[in-house]
């Protein structure tokens, strides 16, 4: 009786296991519907913006045990603030130096769910060559299929705000173009 | 004013402060009157975003601008009064992927080669004191006009460093629906509730 007791413990065990095994899900960014975006204030009144057009990534996500992975490299080359003589000035050493560093990466380890819902991803955002701790609130996190295709996937947007010059952008500080930088990041991804 | 006189009086006491305060009093009063003159701004294209944000396929939020904008402003907060005029180039939308540029200039959308301009021009602006806090009027998408009310979230005025222009910059926005407008298309994808927020910055014209 306690030999079946065990046996049955264990099998209950490795369906748990297995099923959450099963339940790690590997999500591809859909690049052209998870632009980020960057807003900046300028001269004290003034408010700019920015995004980055191209940015490739993977999400995995375990419900079960509410764990879960993000990594997501933007390319800065593709930056746009909608004005050519500005995108020369973010692309140049003072900003983004993007001839150096082409890449911008953030790498999250830490999800945070709240009920079945992704609420905050704790992560390394590495910029000019410096890596920091960054938390992105995650809000409208809703999975279902698209329309068209019937893929399954997730959405959800992003959020930050991050001070420049921790990771050494400091060119036109403090007056003319803020430290203090917002970042939204709607997400669309496909599950795999 | 009227209320403060005799409480200051009371304080000063003498008629050598009375008369400074008088004078003080006038002062600020030429100054209001020369505030009161309507101020013209003129958008700064380069500073200022027109963004549209709309539901993609229930999952995500999805935003577009408009490279090429141009607007006057006329402010006039002592009277209460002003006019915006500001308009967008329809062909300069730009979502940072050319395939859905292209859908979004295309016919079924914005249709730019027909309407290459969206128009707002105001027909009445809302103050808290001196504050513009709304602005009621037309706005003109695909040649079809309806009544839409902006909503001043941020209004802020200085100079630009180095004793630059002087100028301000306001935070606006609205939300539309896109079928109004006649621009009915692909609703099982794009959602019908259009989120317009204009980041403008303007440089005052008048010395």
């Amino acid at each position: 009786m306690t030999r079946l007791l065990v046996a049955a413990t264990m099998a209950l065990a490795l369906a748990i296991t297995a099923g959450r095994a099963a339940a790690q899900e590997t999500y591809t960014i859909d690049p052209v519907h998870s632009q980020p975006i960057f807003e900046a204030r300028h001269m004290g009144f003034s408010q700019q913006r920015g995004s980055f057009a191209k940015s490739t990534g993977k999400i995995t996500l375990d419900r079960a045990a509410k764990k879960g992975t993000v990594e997501v490299v933007i390319d800065t080359t593709s930056i746009k603030t909608y004005d050519s003589r500005l995108d020369e000035q973010m692309k140049s050493e003072n900003f983004f130096n993007v001839a150096k560093y082409p890449t911008l990466t953030f790498k999250g380890n830490n999800v945070v769910f709240d009920g079945d819902r992704v609420v905050q991803v704790d992560g390394d955002l590495t910029m000019l060559g410096v890596t920091k701790p960054v938390s992105l609130k995650v809000a409208n996190f809703v999975c279902g299929e698209h329309p068209s295709n019937k893929k399954p996937m997730c959405g959800a947007e992003a959020t930050a705000t991050i001070m420049r010059s921790e990771w050494g952008m400091k060119y036109a500080l403090p007056k003319s173009v803020s430290d203090e930088i917002k970042l939204t990041i709607p997400i669309e991804a496909y599950r795999e | 004013m009227k209320s403060s006189s005799p409480s200051r009086s009371r304080h000063i006491g003498n008629s050598e402060a009375f008369t400074a305060g008088a004078a003080a009093w006038l002062a600020l009063g030429f100054a209001a009157a020369a505030a009161a003159a309507p101020v013209v701004y003129r958008v700064e294209p380069e500073f200022t975003y027109a963004e549209f944000t709309v539901s993609h396929i229930g999952l995500s939020r999805q935003r577009g601008h408009f490279g090429r904008t141009q607007g006057t402003i006329v402010l006039d907060p002592e009277q209460h009064s002003g006019s915006i005029d500001f308009v967008v180039d329809a062909t300069s939308i730009d979502t940072g992927w050319s395939v859905r540029d292209e859908f979004l200039r295309g016919e079924n959308m914005f249709d730019a080669a027909h309407y290459p301009v969206v128009r707002f021009h105001s027909t009445q602006l809302v103050f808290d004191r001196e504050r513009l806090i709304g602005v009621a009027g037309e706005l003109t998408l695909r040649d079809v006009t309806r009544p839409v009310a902006l909503k001043v979230e941020r209004l802020e005025c200085g100079k630009e460093p180095d004793g630059g222009r002087e100028g301000c910059g306001a935070g606006v926005a609205t939300s539309i629906k896109r079928s109004d407008f006649g621009m009915n298309y692909a609703h099982t994808l794009v959602g019908d509730d259009i989120d317009l927020s204009f980041q403008v910055t303007a440089f005052r014209v008048t010395p």
